[in-house]
């Protein structure tokens, strides 16, 4: 616990020197700026959020610590004369989370060989002119889609949770993504039917393939929360200056799906939620949705448009 | 240019598959277990498309790339086939011409190699 009366005495040093002796960093490896110290802002009487810190001083261990800090005022509306900081090493916890977390990627990444080898023998009894009954194709395609989405979403969770995420923007054509998405999704359920419709051709800055991962989560929680034997419509538009990636579907109605009706039941761990919500924060986007007299539900994604980020 | 692809895989059972649907489609294969069986393979004969894994045991695809250029220049193009979420990056990384994720569609791993194979190469002189 450090305790500061000036902001430019920390524990006796300047807080250049201090960032510099002791070489604090970010967990994203970026050197802390003097200013940024949560002691000096909670002296300014700047918010101060609690965030976590790597001190890595010359010829010493590297330390991770969570660090808050607060003002002390002598008097309830006097200046604030004292700032009081906080320094808990979390090393341990940090080293054990983050083999936890390479430890679900690393066995996300396992998974994808065997995959990859049923649907290449797959592909090759269909390159072969060998029929197998269309429901086998049709559930082993399935099946190993399932897999597949289920490691991408651990491995982008895995990334989230210890902020390695690397998002890789390019402009993104939102209806060819889709159009291709749709066609990967279409078989992906045996009770669903999956109509993909265009109004609009908006480009967006966005990493490709996590925003493809997006989308195939929204439409797969739809397939699991909505009424068997119904269709599910993905639509692309452009509205104002904003790309709108929406599923729309017919949600169960009361008393058809007995618990808790959210889909949450048998979505398992709420994976897909999550890393919807994650990706789209992540690329400026933001996630909507509207239930319409409770028969038709409505899931989105929406995103600037490229036009609109030239202005920004 | 003929139409030899050299698969490096150290899982055999993938390599295998691969090997049956390239020779399916009508080019010939060979398989490369490792970077350094995939670096003898080249100094016999070669191939028209590398895929190349970047994950393997005794030589892995970084190390082989940078051998490969280092004696071959770009006498081959090499297609990444990793497993990685960012196998892009991982192609960047050693300049490959194309990346492919596992798993993969097998008739556009064929539509990639070909489109790759197409295109005329330097092949050093020396």
């Amino acid at each position: 616990m450090l305790g500061e009366q000036h902001p430019d005495d920390l524990v006796g040093i300047g807080p250049e020197e201090f960032t510099r002796r002791f070489n604090l960093m970010s967990s994203d490896g970026h050197l802390i700026d003097p200013d940024d110290l949560i002691s000096q802002r909670a002296l300014k009487g700047d918010e101060q959020r609690p965030y976590k810190v790597v001190i890595a001083p010359s010829g010493h261990p590297t330390v991770v610590a969570m660090v808050t800090a607060a003002p002390v005022r002598p008097l309830a509306d006097g200046p604030i004369e004292l700032a009081v900081s906080v320094m808990h090493d979390i090393t341990a916890f940090d080293q054990l989370h983050n083999a936890r977390e390479e430890f679900v990627a690393s066995a996300a990444h396992a998974l994808r060989t065997p995959v990859a080898i049923i649907k290449a023998h797959l592909h090759l009894l269909a390159m072969s002119g060998i029929e197998l009954p269309p429901t086998t194709v049709q559930v082993i395609e399935r099946q190993c889609g399932k897999i597949v989405r289920l490691t991408e979403n651990l491995i982008v969770l895995a990334r989230i949770s210890t902020d390695s995420l690397r998002l890789h923007p390019q402009p993104v054509s939102c209806a060819e993504l889709v159009e291709e998405v749709a066609r990967d999704m279409k078989e992906a359920s045996a009770d669903h039917g999956l109509i993909n419709q265009v109004d609009g051709e908006p480009m967006v800055f966005a990493d490709r393939d996590r925003l493809g991962l997006a989308v195939r989560n929204l439409i797969e929680l739809a397939y699991r929360r909505s009424r068997p034997r119904t269709n599910v419509t993905i639509m692309v538009s452009k509205i104002e200056a904003k790309a709108r990636i929406c599923v729309t579907y017919e949600p169960f109605v009361d008393g058809e799906q007995l618990g808790r009706g959210d889909g949450a039941g048998f979505s398992g761990l709420g994976l897909e939620q999550h890393v919807i919500e994650s990706l789209a924060s992540a690329s400026r986007g933001t996630l909507g949705s509207e239930d319409r007299d409770r028969t038709q539900h409505k899931d989105w994604l929406e995103f600037p448009t490229m036009v609109e980020l030239s202005h920004v | 240019m003929s139409d030899y692809v050299l698969v490096v895989e150290d899982d055999f059972d993938l390599a295998e598959v691969v090997q049956h649907m390239l020779e399916h489609n009508g080019f010939t294969a060979t398989l490369a277990a490792n970077g350094q069986e995939a670096l003898d393979a080249v100094a016999v004969s070669m191939p028209s498309v590398i895929l190349l894994d970047m994950l393997m045991p005794v030589m892995d695809g970084w190390e082989f790339a940078r051998q490969f250029a280092a004696r071959h220049g770009n006498a081959a193009p090499i297609v990444v086939v990793s497993a990685a979420e960012n196998a892009l990056d991982r192609a960047s990384e050693i300049g490959a011409t194309e990346a492919v994720s596992k798993p993969f569609e097998g008739r556009k791993l064929i539509e990639t190699i070909r489109r790759v194979s197409s295109v005329p190469r330097e092949v050093p002189t020396d």
